[in-house]
């Protein structure tokens, strides 16, 4: 996926979202400027199918050396898909974050959410500020 | 735990504040990190008659007996700026100046090697990591974080002197000869912690607040067997 296209959350979480047989499909991963920040990743809690998420919910957790950081869901929905690759190729968040690196997906159940996330310009202004 | 998490909480509040705390264990106890098993614990037979708990913080296990644990939370900005990351450093450099002080020469370690995480010890002190405080060769001080959106949790733990549940585990006795009781490591480290972290210090207690939710956090999370086997 082309990281300029997708939506970011200020908590550093990117969406891509599409249309599947009527239904908003969000994936969800976490973006290359917050795999860096962690800094080596040594494992991720991935949510369970059929979790139920709402906006700013944490929806999983990742452990970098020594601390353990949520994922904050940007949208509200339940979670139809998880990547379960990530367990044995924590690389992929690193190498390819907008790609092999996806977190989960989400369909929506509400879309009010997706007003707050940011563009790509916006996030990158964000993470440049600091 | 459980008052740690509730300070956790606190600090996320709009009125939030930092607040460092210093407490010992009524009873030996292995803390797990986050992330380990709890059938992890059978390989450490020494162990293994100790009470149990699980941290919110990462990193490895800790067996609190003669040993000092801190708490350190504070309101964050952003949990992935580098101030966050800079907390291990500062409260490990005020470390081992306070050390300094009481005659122990201790260094932060440099160690850049990564472990692939199957291969790591299950004890955080057989564990290393960049910043760890180290003494005559041997981990004596480490610490490990959970951040959330707007606070952040720091716990540490110094090996003053072996355990007889983790004997493995050289402290400073051991190491230098000389007993440094809890109470007067605090003593020196508390005024270069003020001094690192640009606090004031104000001796308080939790408030009723935080008090429930210390108590609402023993029930719903620290004293439930989800908690404790949800690994």
């Amino acid at each position: 996926m082309n990281h300029e296209e997708l939506l970011y959350a200020e908590t550093h979480e990117w969406l891509h979202l599409a249309e599947q047989n009527g239904d908003k499909i969000a994936t969800i991963g976490i973006s290359a400027f917050a795999v860096e920040a962690l800094t080596d990743l040594v494992y991720i809690q991935l949510p369970e199918i059929g979790q139920k998420v709402a906006v700013g919910e944490s929806f999983g957790e990742v452990e970098s050396v020594k601390a353990v950081s949520d994922l904050y869901s940007p949208i509200e929905g339940e979670v139809i898909e998880v990547n379960e690759s990530l367990a044995d190729d924590l690389e992929a968040l690193s190498t390819d974050p907008y790609g092999k690196g996806w977190v989960a997906k989400i369909k929506l159940t509400d879309e009010g959410g997706l007003a707050d996330l940011l563009d790509a310009d916006s996030y990158q202004k964000q993470c440049s500020d600091g | 735990m459980a008052v740690d998490e509730a300070l956790l909480h606190s600090a996320s509040q709009p009125t939030g504040r930092e607040t460092l705390r210093f407490y010992q264990w009524s009873e030996p106890t292995l803390s797990l990190g986050y992330f380990q098993h709890h059938i992890e614990r059978n390989q450490h037979q020494a162990s293994r008659t100790c009470d149990l708990v699980r941290r919110s913080t990462g990193g490895g296990a800790i067996l609190h007996d003669q040993e000092l644990t801190y708490s350190f939370t504070t309101p964050i900005g952003n949990r992935l700026s580098n101030k966050a990351a800079q907390f291990y450093e500062l409260l490990h450099d005020s470390l081992i100046e306070a050390l300094s002080q009481l005659g122990v020469t201790c260094s932060s370690c440099p160690c850049t090697f990564k472990v692939p995480r199957q291969k790591e010890p299950f004890l955080c002190f057989q564990r290393r990591a960049p910043g760890d405080v180290i003494c005559a060769g041997a981990k004596i001080g480490g610490s490990a974080q959970r951040r959330h959106r707007t606070a952040l949790l720091q716990h540490g733990s110094v090996l003053l002197t072996k355990s007889v549940h983790a004997p493995e585990l050289p402290g400073i006795e051991e190491l230098t000869g000389l007993r440094i009781s809890a109470d007067r490591l605090i003593s020196a480290w508390l005024p270069v912690i003020e001094q690192y972290l640009n606090l004031q210090q104000k001796k308080t207690t939790c408030s009723e607040e935080e008090s429930a939710w210390a108590k609402s956090f023993v029930n719903d999370k620290f004293g439930c067997h989800n908690w404790m086997n949800r690994r």
